[in-house]
């Protein structure tokens, strides 16, 4: 056979079965969610609610000691306040030419394979601690490392038992191997420039209005039309941007999200933690439905939950917990875990800096950091 | 936003016609550079239709439509990976698979490994034209016109690639070992 033939034998997707990938169904829902307008949310009022909330809950907690009880929301906005208080001090990131902005994240990944034909007992959910090195330059040209810190482990022994009856095929990246994997993505024009948030308002009641019609114009924060907006989205998406490293970033849109996290009904503060990577602060929750994007299928029983340290208002970790495992299908029961509390992902922020070099990790200018997160 | 509301009946009727009329190619396109990957293919391919539905005015009619989604879910797929909280939602969407038993994934299959493999070492601008020509059957100029460049640009990059193929010590071990395998048979039927 030819190299031509070869190739076009090669073809990944020639075997895929796109009836059951494209059915009638899922082309038709999708459609309706295309066409259809976001639902949008009256804030302005909300946030108002949570400051004065915010208020007094910091009033019982420093003049009124031993003064009725403080509810877990209102505890949750007063610290988040707190938070965007202390935030004031933090540097806008700007960058030069020729200079790159680097983050780095410790995070647990997740996968999930199926097996033979898919069936109810050839799948599995696997988990792998990562750290993730990024460089990003204003013009587009960006460079990532990517580590692989531990074996992959399944998440439930009914994966284990699903592989293992598959003949332990291999699963990427390598099962028990870690290994280090670099990708280099091209130079300038490769891709589209970086996210700036200098455009985002800093204004609480303007961000959330933006944040739930799914404007923010972020390339990350991608919108999925088939969930309407909720409180879980509303708090995961706020929670995403503060603990991003962006252009942009100032003291002045820190505090506003900070603030809108304060305003989302049923945020509860779960007192001083300590994160994946040893960073200690204060913990917050978020409302239950996972991320928000997912409560139509998934994660009912799922909250968002996040580290912040107190001291700087930087976040230190952003976790998705299993709160209320009822809550969830018996397919993820059986595939994901089924412990109340369980940490499903989480991802540390542990530092971010200017750099002058797409492989350089500590600071140039002073002026622009490091950014310091523990 | 939504560029238009309930009443635009016309311009949801040429978008329902587009996404039913591309949804396939869409998903083949992204999921033959995202097959590693497979679970994220369905959160990129409603991506690409998501910017469609709000660029549709900007969208080329007829056939043009297809390479004009081809470039756009290119430009996605350069960006995907991009970022970390990307990566937090895409734990959320793997638990909705899980939950409701959509299924993408598929453990490694070994059969073409050692091709694909070979395809994914390519510089990128040789292995899109690959791809575009063999996988997704572009003609020269449809290819030329989704990567921004000249016919001959997209002949001479596909002659590169093939060329940095037949070099790969990994395929040429492989396609020597074929042909060794075949001159044996050929032996043993002769003998």
């Amino acid at each position: 056979m030819d190299l031509d033939s070869r190739i076009r034998d090669a073809d990944p997707a020639k075997e895929l079965d796109f009836d059951a990938v494209a059915t009638a169904a899922a082309r038709e829902a999708h459609r309706r969610a295309i066409a259809r307008e976001h639902p949008r949310r009256g804030y302005i009022l909300g946030v108002s609610g949570a400051l004065l909330a915010a208020l007094a809950a910091v009033l019982v907690w420093l003049v009124i000691p031993g003064g009725p009880a403080v509810t877990p929301s209102s505890a949750a906005a007063a610290a988040l306040e707190s938070a965007a208080r202390a935030t004031q001090n933090a540097p806008t990131l700007k960058l030069g030419a020729g200079q790159y902005l680097y983050s780095e994240v410790n995070t647990l990944a997740g996968n999930y394979y199926t097996f033979g034909n898919g069936g109810p007992d050839q799948r599995a959910y696997v988990e792998q601690q990562q750290t993730i090195q990024i460089w990003e330059a204003a013009d587009g040209s960006e460079r990532e490392v990517w580590t692989y810190d531990t074996p992959q482990t399944f998440a439930t022994p009914a994966g284990s038992r699903a592989w293992a009856d598959a003949g332990e095929p291999q699963i990427t990246p390598p099962s028990n191997t870690p290994t280090g994997q670099e990708v280099e993505y091209g130079g300038p024009g490769v891709l589209t420039p970086p996210d700036d948030l200098s455009r985002l308002p800093d204004d609480p009641a303007a961000l959330t209005a933006l944040i739930d019609a799914n404007e923010t114009g972020l390339s990350e924060i991608t919108s999925d039309p088939t969930v309407p907006v909720s409180a879980a989205y509303t708090f995961s998406t706020a929670a995403r941007i503060l603990a991003t490293p962006a252009f942009g970033s100032s003291p002045a849109l820190r505090a506003a999200l900070y603030e809108v996290l304060a305003a989302v009904p049923g945020v509860e503060l779960r007192g001083t933690a300590i994160d994946n990577s040893g960073g200690r602060g204060i913990e917050i929750a978020g409302p239950l439905g996972g991320d928000g994007y997912s409560q139509a299928g998934g994660d009912a029983g799922v909250r968002d939950e996040v580290i912040i340290d107190p001291t700087n208002g930087t976040v230190l970790e952003l976790a998705q917990v299993l709160a209320d495992p009822a809550l969830e299908t018996a397919r993820f029961v059986k595939y994901i875990g089924d412990t109340r509390g369980q940490l499903l992902d989480w991802t540390d922020y542990i530092a971010s800096a200017v750099v002058d070099s797409p492989s350089a990790t500590t600071v140039s200018p002073p002026a622009n950091g490091p950014i310091k997160h523990k | 936003m939504s560029a238009a509301g309930p009443d635009d009946a016309g311009r949801r009727e040429r978008f329902e016609a587009l996404y039913s009329d591309e949804y396939a190619s869409i998903y083949g396109y992204v999921y033959r550079r995202l097959h590693y990957a497979a679970s994220e293919v369905p959160d990129l391919v409603a991506e690409v239709f998501s910017v469609a539905w709000r660029r549709l005015d900007d969208l080329p009619q007829g056939g043009e439509a297809r390479l004009w989604l081809y470039g756009l879910a290119r430009h996605l797929l350069a960006n995907h990976r991009r970022g970390s909280h990307r990566r937090v939602r895409l734990m959320a969407l793997l638990r909705r698979e899980v939950s409701t038993g959509v299924t993408v994934t598929v453990a490694a299959d070994p059969g073409d490994a050692w091709l694909t493999d070979a395809i994914e070492r390519l510089p990128d601008a040789y292995r899109e034209a690959l791809r575009l020509v063999n996988w997704e059957g572009c003609s020269h100029a449809e290819a030329a016109q989704i990567l921004g460049c000249s016919v001959n640009a997209v002949a001479l990059r596909l002659h590169k690639a093939k060329a940095r193929l037949r070099e790969d010590p990994l395929v040429a071990a492989r396609l020597f070992a074929e042909r060794a395998q075949a001159a044996d048979g050929v032996r043993a039927q002769g003998s």
